[in-house]
């Protein structure tokens, strides 16, 4: 059965449903929100669907977003991939941020215990 | 009631001293001024002032020196803390105001809206910015309110105990709204007068952080 199918078609989708496991392995351990869970099963799924069923997915792609070629309809979801990529990695920043300020912050309120 | 202020600052030397002898003279004693990393003699002369001072080693934003600030006033057993801008925009004969409206209504914060009287004199800019944040904070805590960025506020100290913030810059006023809604806690919002001056307007927000306040605020709504 898997012999129609080439390499990618069936790595793409694995490498989806480790890192969708992951997703909920953190979401179980309260380091992701439902919402991030939620958006994060989307998008990987979606690009798992896209890679299994190519043809199908471009069809539906360039009726669903109005763009006729397929291959604008990839660029145009590998735009918003990327600009999600984006914001995650500023949520990221910022969590390191926040770990910083934390350390100025007890480092601050040792002052008050002294006192 | 024991109420201690607590005022973030950051290079503000100029101001920090009239602004803590003002507060003693309205009978406020337990004065914090968290210096946030400040390159100028901010922490020693409120110091020499009578205030407690408690340093960051280095700035890590108005959200970070606002949240030591009230762990400071929680564990000093403060049962009303009120932060006040230190660059003097805000008047220390407010205080009162605030905190009896905090008393008397039973209220866990009680913000002094800029807004909400029309003798102050905002700028334009500050006016249009301060609209947008309110309206994501609506989207952000279900909220609305007329001055959601004012730093002029009074806690309980049940909203010490339960409210953390982790925005470092100006988008931790929208937290605050945020985390007391989400333990239902009672808000309110009464009118102060505001005195801007050309020190105070170089030291607020500004329309780059305006900018990012916002955009930090939209990224925190809708990914978080």
């Amino acid at each position: 059965m898997f012999s129609n199918f080439s390499l990618y078609q069936l790595l793409v989708p694995l490498f989806s449903i480790i890192l969708i496991a992951k997703a909920v392995s953190q979401f179980m351990r309260l380091k992701r929100t439902l919402r991030e869970l939620l958006v994060l099963c989307f998008i990987w799924t979606g690009i798992s669907v896209v890679a299994f069923f190519p043809d199908f997915s471009m069809y539906w792609l360039s009726t669903f977003t109005g763009i006729k070629s397929g291959i604008n309809a990839i660029i145009f979801f590998t735009l918003v991939v990327l600009v999600y990529g984006l914001l995650q990695l500023l949520i990221k920043m910022e969590d390191n941020e926040r770990v910083l300020t934390e350390l100025v912050r007890k480092l601050a309120l040792r002052e008050l215990d002294k006192k | 009631m024991k109420t201690v202020i607590v005022i973030p600052a950051y290079n503000e030397e100029k101001n920090i001293r009239s602004l803590i002898v003002s507060c003693q003279l309205m009978g406020y004693n337990d004065i914090i001024v968290v210096d946030d990393g400040s390159d100028d003699s901010t922490a020693e002369t409120a110091k020499t002032a009578g205030a407690v001072i408690l340093s960051h080693v280095i700035n890590r934003g108005v959200g970070a020196a606002t949240q030591t600030g009230l762990e400071a006033a929680r564990r000093m057993g403060a049962e009303i803390a009120v932060t006040i801008d230190a660059d003097g925009q805000h008047q220390a004969k407010d205080i009162k105001i605030i905190t009896d409206a905090l008393i008397a209504s039973k209220n866990d914060i009680v913000i002094g809206s800029r807004f909400l009287t029309v003798e102050n004199s905002i700028p334009r800019v500050r006016k249009i910015f301060n609209s947008a944040a309110n309206v994501i904070t609506f989207f952000l805590a279900g909220v609305y309110l007329t001055d959601t960025q004012s730093g002029f506020k009074a806690f309980s100290k049940r909203a010490l105990e339960l409210i953390q913030i982790t925005a470092n810059g100006y988008e931790f006023s929208s937290e605050i709204i945020r985390e007391a809604k989400y333990f239902r806690l009672r808000i309110a919002e009464v009118p102060v007068s505001v005195i801007y001056t050309p020190y105070s307007l170089s030291k607020g927000q500004n329309l780059a952080t305006g900018i990012t306040t916002i955009f930090k605020l939209i990224i925190r709504t809708f990914m978080r």
